[in-house]
């Protein structure tokens, strides 16, 4: 692959969920630069072909507590839950679909790497409809200002279920969102006091999701209207307050620009010097859009460390396959295959949101990834690579796939496996240059 | 196939796997060798020989620790806890002071057969609150930073390369068992199925050889170790199935439980041990199992989650013990239970409790000497409403290590290193 077309075949891959040949070739005539800010301004708009497919549809739970007799109660309670699981795995479906479809990607790759920081699972939420509306939000305020999407997350009903915002009350502060706010969501370990996470809580007290009437409200009688110190600040600080004090703090800034390009490039933590300037430059604005963007333009987005710097995740390692092959997710059992690699969308793993690189790579998810191959390969229109001569389906491959070179071990792999279109195309599934990448 | 056929082929040909070809011929020189001597006597001796098998059992979400092992006769016990404590008629007494969450029966037994260590007030200094922090540093066994590596994880580093050596149930490897160049390998309970035909199988352990990138090398072994993995476990898996463990609590109304995990899933504790136990039985020469419960996070409506996740981990752990007292192997063996942190003394205002400090660590087999070590943390003298630690966990899984592994844990997990006692 020529330079050019291997630089934007990983922008393409990290900004999104891979590309075809013909995506490479305009995005390469088109240069790196200008690619980089038209998927930042693409994604700053709403437009995406995928919107054509329908919204995900959520029913009323039955009013459990308005049934008298406890026999009808236990069905109902039965019922809810048989409806809870139905609605959350067609959610996550209807997730893995829509990154199938979208043409515009960094838009909906952005809310999922926020999905994954702001990790909230639906195994707790229960609910589809709330882990929709945070979707939502994620989406839609993602790559605009940083402390406006914390505001947001602060008081969206999903986060206050799961992180235990609703028993957050004055007398008896439960102090889960306030810690992970601090540890996961805005700045990083060792950023904060125990102290501050204790104070914190008292600022949060109060705000509560109603589930009968569907909406969020300050009960005035169980917040904590005292002086709290929170980092340095101290007076009757409330939720928004805190919000703002912390996401303002250099170390959000660090803490978010590490956050980002873990997921863009190759796995830092937030004092590495690498960081200094996207860093800087978020602190002054805020904007996670720019923040992207400085990140997608920095030399070492392009370095060799960042080339083999990420093992794609399962959400990636499938839907880019999807992509390639023009294949639906439901003809090849992509739930179960995300399922059993571990990484079912709205249903991450815990508050610290999914595992990195090595984790991806074990006994088990090789397994996983041969069998989804396998699935991938029975279905696929495999025309491309069936028309190409046995001895160029190796190079055929590794352009399909978006793959820069095979190692000479993979290539006399392909080499001699290349009679069997199936086989041959399920082992370039596996290569490690395709799962490295 | 027109060459002779070796003693291997006709094994791997029996656990039907596919035509042995380029790839299962280069794993002959490997580590993977046991598997072609699966009944040699000799073999089996050595494995037998080995010094011991440590079994971990993580409890991810931090287990209520005051809940589990009951100071029952405290008064600060109770008053701390009106509406999710234990009355001390409801307990199972242990002596005059402590008793067992009342669901843990099996536990109980295993106790008054002097099978059941119980180190008390375990922790580390400067406790961390976080759930993920702190389960890293008691995998890590590493408290004052944070490290890429768990301590069975360096030990593996150490050994002479073999994937079956430390052994992960489930789709992930937790912290402890990934070392700096080596990793346990996932065993998923449902097994080791590749698609396709042997051609398939023979260029899936072949891709991406040896590489510049360290992930991509790293990737290319971990396929290679799927084949020995999926040779060596395929009858392990089948011997499972048809002994299982802890089927009760599922036949009781208690549900297996699952939780927030950090690095993964779970499956049902019971799957989990029922395939060490088989594993044991086939004498793999397996020597760290790592099998996980989640679930423990009880901030609110504690009463009832906990003791669900007590009788699942109940009729596991008391099925388990004396299953594996039947074989040579299980009779070296020692299981751990440990949890990343224990929670406050207080209740808090949803009938839960929130992340504490120090809690007990349960060791258990047929290799234990019954009986409660360290001391009992005090409930009134806090720091900060939480308990303050009195054993160090590196101590305990020191001994563990020093006993059953026969490696020194100075070499592996470092700080405050004492033989606390309550191994043979």
């Amino acid at each position: 692959m020529a330079n050019d077309t291997r630089d934007v075949a990983l922008l393409l891959r990290r900004a999104g969920f891979g590309s075809t040949p013909a995506e490479r070739a305009q995005a390469a005539a088109r240069g790196f630069e200008a690619t980089v800010h038209d998927l930042v301004a693409r994604a700053r708009t709403t437009s995406d072909v995928a919107n054509a497919k329908p919204e995900p549809r959520f029913s009323t739970p039955i009013d459990v507590a308005a049934i008298a007799d406890p026999t009808q109660r236990q069905a109902a309670i039965r019922d809810n839950t048989k409806v809870e699981n139905q609605e959350s795995a067609a959610l996550s479906l209807w997730w893995v679909e829509r990154m199938t479809l979208t043409d515009n990607p960094l838009r909906e790759k952005a809310a999922f790497v926020l999905h994954d920081h702001f990790a909230t699972s639906v195994d707790k939420v229960k609910r589809g409809a709330l882990m929709y509306r945070q979707y939502q939000l994620l989406r839609d305020q993602g790559l605009g200002n940083f402390e406006t999407l914390v505001q947001a997350l602060a008081i969206d009903p999903a986060m206050l279920l799961w992180l235990d915002g609703n028993d957050n009350v004055a007398k008896r502060p439960n102090e889960n969102f306030a810690r992970e706010l601090f540890e996961l969501f805005a700045l990083g370990v060792g950023h904060y006091s125990e102290q501050d996470i204790k104070e914190a809580a008292r600022a949060f007290t109060g705000w509560a999701y109603n589930r009968k009437t569907d909406a969020v409200a300050l009960r005035p009688k169980q917040h904590d209207t005292g002086i709290k110190t929170v980092l340095g600040t101290t007076e009757n600080l409330d939720a928004a307050a805190v919000v703002r004090i912390a996401t303002h703090r250099d170390d959000a800034a660090r803490h978010m620009a590490a956050k980002w390009w873990s997921r863009l490039a190759y796995p830092v933590g937030q004092d590495d010097p690498v960081l200094n300037g996207v860093a800087s430059s978020f602190a002054a604005t805020l904007d996670t859009g720019v923040l992207v963007q400085s990140i997608l333009l920095h030399d070492a987005f392009r370095s060799s460390a960042a080339r083999t710097g990420l093992v794609k995740t399962p959400v990636e390692y499938v839907v880019g396959t999807l992509r390639t092959f023009g294949v639906a997710p439901t003809d090849v059992d992509a739930a179960r295959a995300l399922r059993e690699l571990g990484q079912v969308p709205f249903r991450p793993p815990s508050v610290g949101g999914w595992p990195q690189n090595e984790a991806w790579l074990t006994t088990a998810t090789a397994v996983t990834r041969a069998q989804f191959a396998g699935r991938v390969v029975a279905k696929a229109n495999l025309k491309t690579v069936n028309d190409a001569a046995a001895a160029s389906r190796p190079q055929v491959l590794a352009d399909l796939l978006g793959v820069d070179a095979w190692s000479d071990a993979t290539a006399a792999v392909l080499r001699a496996q290349a009679k069997d279109v199936k086989t041959v195309t399920a082992l370039a599934l596996l290569a490690p240059e395709y799962q490295v990448n | 196939m027109d060459r002779p056929l070796t003693r291997r082929q006709v094994l791997l040909g029996a656990l039907g796997v596919g035509a042995v070809g380029a790839a299962g011929l280069a794993l002959g020189n490997g580590p993977w060798d046991w598997l072609a001597s699966a009944t040699d006597p000799t073999r089996v001796a050595s494995v037998r020989s080995a010094t011991g098998t440590v079994v971990l059992v993580t409890l991810y979400g931090g287990n209520d620790g005051l809940n589990t092992v009951i100071p029952y006769a405290n008064s600060a016990y109770l008053a701390g806890r009106a509406t999710i404590g234990f009355k001390p008629e409801e307990v199972l007494a242990l002596d005059a002071a402590h008793g067992l969450h009342p669901n843990l029966t099996g536990l109980k037994g295993l106790w008054d057969s002097k099978q059941l260590a119980i180190v008390r007030g375990v922790g580390y200094p400067n406790p961390n609150r976080s759930h993920f922090r702190s389960m890293d540093i008691w995998q890590s066994g590493i408290p004052d930073r944070p490290v890429a590596t768990g301590w069975v994880g360096r030990w593996l580093d150490a050994q002479a390369p073999d994937p079956l050596r430390a052994l992960a149930l489930g789709s992930s490897v937790p912290l402890v068992m990934t070392g700096a160049k080596t990793a346990a390998a996932a065993v998923p309970t449902t097994g080791v199925k590749l698609p396709l035909g042997a051609a398939f199988a023979d260029g899936f352990a072949a891709l991406g050889g040896a590489s510049g990138s360290p992930l991509v090398t790293y990737a290319a072994q971990r396929q290679r170790d799927v084949l020995a993995v999926q040779r060596a476990l395929a009858p392990v898996l089948a011997d499972a199935a048809s002994e299982p463990i802890g089927v009760r609590t599922l036949e009781g109304g208690g549900t297996p439980t699952s939780g927030p995990v950090r690095n993964g899933r779970t499956s049902g504790l019971g799957q989990q041990l029922a395939i060490v136990a088989a594993a044991l039985r086939a004498d793999l020469p397996t020597r760290v199992f790592h099998v996980s419960l989640g679930g423990f996070d009880t901030h609110s409506g504690e009463k009832q989650r906990h003791a669900n996740l007590m009788a699942e981990l109940d009729a596991a752990l008391a099925e388990f013990i004396p299953t594996i007292a039947k074989t040579p192997r299980g009779q070296s063996t020692a299981v751990v239970v440990y949890s990343e942190f224990g929670r406050r003394v207080q209740a808090n205002g949803s009938d839960g409790t929130d992340h504490g400090t120090a809690a007990p660590v349960l060791v258990l087999g047929p290799r234990v000497k019954g009986g409660f070590y360290g001391e009992d943390p005090s409930l009134t003298d806090l720091d900060n409403g939480d308990l303050k630690y009195t054993t160090d966990f590196r101590a305990v899984f020191g001994t563990a290590m020093g006993h059953l592994l026969g490696a020194d844990p100075k070499d592996f997990i470092g700080g405050p290193q004492a033989d606390l006692g309550f191994l043979a």
